[in-house]
């Protein structure tokens, strides 16, 4: 889900988000204040963390990253700028130590021999429902041809009178609010602390790289790829070894394929 | 007459240089004795180790100080090592050395952070009395090289060597002696201090009869561990030893009980030693053991109402670098006192006789400036979270105060 915003945003408005990793600690830390400070259902927590979220990201993009638009250096420091803030922010409010967020399932199934928790399995139905639901946005809406035109022809979309700053608004937003979703999810078995976001953006990165930055179909792939590749390796070898999966398939994809799978042209 | 002015002129020179003399003199009597603490400031071992300086320079500070002078703390950050490696800790302490003029430093937390600021604490000959890092690495200096060395004490925690003694003693002890089990898994994180215990325990437990059929090394970074947990499961493991510090204990402990892995946990688990862990992963650590050094027990006289006083001054519970910090500040002072001076030399001999009880129990140090452990000194009491989030200390025989339980999801022992 990460790496499908990040490149989502990136295919459309050629922005390399670097916030992209605070936008899912923003979710994470988001759900945890409704259900904790506020004392919310943990559904509405959920649903009102992603907007909340989506609309930061709205805003990022409306305040922070339109008037540096001509500059994709100017972006990338300012969206760098944004993810290091996030993070200080996050760190004086809430401090650095590790924060709770409730489970919204607690079963464990035993299939094929694995033990998985049941706030696993919700994650994984999230995912694919959410991004069903993007791929049939984005296929079966006027609004998601707006954005596929955009991301094919920018120019000549403007042209055909798409308004070109509104697309880039509402992508930004629906890639912080998809990467805010992962963030609620994942948050009741991973850690929520300040820098959660680092790593997972460092996986989307490689994940992009891998799949074709630009490309959808590419983040799923490269994503089940990496994931199974790093399961396996931590499996079969070492958990030792596991950590080095994503550097080397991102090492790997640049020498051989810069593209990546699905990548119509090298992005770097 | 010039003859009368030059007497004049000199016995000026002479009266001005020996009131300058007396005015140093005097300002040195009567300034504070400045302790530096280099410590992370961001995290809870950090917090607590500068709380716990505090806690005893205010009570030092309130019968009137050492030798005429108060106390007074000034702190450096660490930073996070796991991120940011050692420059941030070398950076601390030149600063406390080099800037701030401190007698003496109390801190550390991170064997690879401490074992980089070790030759730059030589270099200004400082005291650091060390209350965080475990790694047996940084006393064997003292061995090696005395002379250049001498300045490094380690107060707390025991190191990790003799930690894996004690958890060995755990192992064969309380799991096979026990329990029956004949098999365990072992798994600690990629870390200095774990790289030098896993394959002493793995070697120790083999001799103790049992089977190790997994044991392995994970990144601190590791965010996901349900193939490890699958692995071990399926190596028939009845136990699973844990050895981290700055990983994310959360992740471990609340995927492990989400999963309902069949295998119970204990070993050293520092993040589990915080008196709010089990709160802060929605009670998923319940029967989780973990090594400690310090809870609320009658260890010594000194510990229950220390812990209270703390409690009540700083509106949460001490960690391990507490105790050590509050007591490190004490033994420098007495060794102050038996000195006479602060002079660095002089205080390291009267350190090396150091006879103290804390909180955590007797402290002695032995030829390379170790705290001494075992019956009669420091102890490492192997504790488990049960219901509520109560800890019981279930290891050593002697001390522990109740059963050790089975995860819920397990029959119980």
């Amino acid at each position: 889900m990460l790496a499908v915003g990040f490149t989502l945003i990136f295919g459309v408005a050629r922005i390399l988000n670097l916030a992209h990793g605070s936008f899912y600690a923003l979710g994470a830390y988001a759900v945890y204040t409704f259900t904790n400070v506020a004392h919310l259902p943990l559904w509405l927590a959920s649903v009102l963390a992603v907007l909340f979220v989506a609309a930061f990201g709205v805003a990022m993009e409306r305040v922070l990253v339109r008037p540096l638009r001509r500059s994709s250096l100017a972006v990338l420091l300012i969206t760098l700028a944004v993810a290091l803030m996030v993070e200080q922010i996050l760190l004086l409010v809430f401090g650095s130590e590790a924060r709770n967020v409730p489970s919204m399932v607690n079963a464990t199934y035993h299939f094929a021999g694995v033990d998985i928790s049941s706030q696993r399995l919700l994650a994984l139905v999230g995912a694919i429902l959410i991004l069903t639901s993007l791929w049939l946005f984005m296929q079966h809406t006027r609004l998601g041809s707006a954005i596929l035109a955009i991301s094919q022809d920018a120019e000549a979309a403007q042209y055909m009178g798409i308004p070109s700053d509104r697309i880039y608004s509402v992508v930004m937003g629906l890639s912080a609010g998809i990467a805010a979703a992962a963030g609620v999810l994942v948050a009741p078995f991973q850690t929520v602390i300040p820098g959660m976001g680092l790593l997972p953006l460092v996986k989307a990165f490689a994940i992009v790289v891998v799949g074709g930055l630009g490309s959808i179909p590419g983040s799923i792939v490269g994503a089940l790829l990496l994931g199974y590749s790093e399961t396996i390796i931590a499996f079969k070898i070492s958990i030792e070894w596991s950590q080095i999966v994503s550097v080397a398939a991102v090492l790997i994809t640049l020498i051989l394929r810069p593209a990546g799978f699905f990548g119509k042209r090298a992005a770097f | 007459m010039m003859r009368n002015l030059l007497v004049l002129s000199t016995m000026a020179l002479v009266l001005t240089f020996a009131v300058g003399t007396a005015d140093d003199a005097m300002a040195q009597q009567t300034k504070p004795i400045r302790i530096g603490v280099n410590t992370a400031i961001q995290l809870q071992v950090g917090r607590d180790g500068i709380d716990g300086v505090k806690m005893a320079i205010d009570e030092l500070n309130e019968q009137g100080g050492m030798l005429g002078r108060k106390f007074e703390m000034i702190t450096a950050d660490e930073g996070e090592a796991a991120s940011e490696g050692p420059k941030v800790g070398i950076a601390a302490v030149n600063k406390l050395t080099s800037e701030d003029h401190v007698d003496v430093l109390i801190g550390g937390y991170d064997s690879g952070v401490t074992l980089g600021e070790l030759p730059h604490i030589s270099r200004a000959k400082t005291i650091f009395l060390g209350i965080g890092s475990a790694s047996p690495a940084i006393q064997q200096k003292v061995q090696d090289d005395y002379e250049h060395y001498k300045y490094i004490f380690r107060v707390n925690p025991i190191n990790s060597a003799k930690q894996a003694k004690a958890l060995l003693d755990f192992i064969s002890g309380k799991l096979n002696g026990e329990l029956g089990y004949k098999k365990i898994s072992i798994l600690g994180e990629n870390a200095k201090w774990v790289q030098d215990m896993v394959p002493a325990i793995k070697k120790g437990a083999e001799a103790a009869g049992l089977e190790v059929p997994v044991a392995e090394f994970f990144d601190v970074q590791t965010a996901d561990f349900s193939p490890i947990f699958s692995k071990v499961k399926d190596s028939g493991s009845q136990y699973l030893i844990v050895i981290l510090s700055h990983a994310a204990s959360d992740v471990f402990v609340k995927q492990w009980y989400d999963a309902k892995v069949p295998v119970p946990i204990g070993g050293i688990d520092v993040k589990s030693m915080d008196a709010n862990f089990f709160d802060r992963v929605g009670g998923k650590s319940i029967a989780e053991v973990s090594a400690n050094f310090v809870l609320r027990a009658p260890l010594t006289p000194k510990t229950i109402p220390w812990w209270d006083k703390f409690v009540s001054l700083y509106k949460r519970a001490p960690v391990y670098t507490a105790s050590g910090a509050y007591e490190a500040v004490y033994i420098y002072a007495e060794a102050v006192k038996r000195a006479g001076t602060t002079d660095t030399d002089a205080v390291i001999k009267e350190l090396e006789k150091t006879d103290y009880v804390g909180p955590r129990g007797r402290v002695q140090f032995d030829a390379l400036h170790e705290v001494k452990d075992g019956p009669g000194f420091i102890n490492e009491l192997f504790v488990q979270w049960q219901n509520n989030g109560e800890r019981v200390v279930i290891w050593p025989k002697d001390v522990a105060n109740g059963k050790m339980i089975s995860p819920p999801w397990l029959t119980q022992n």
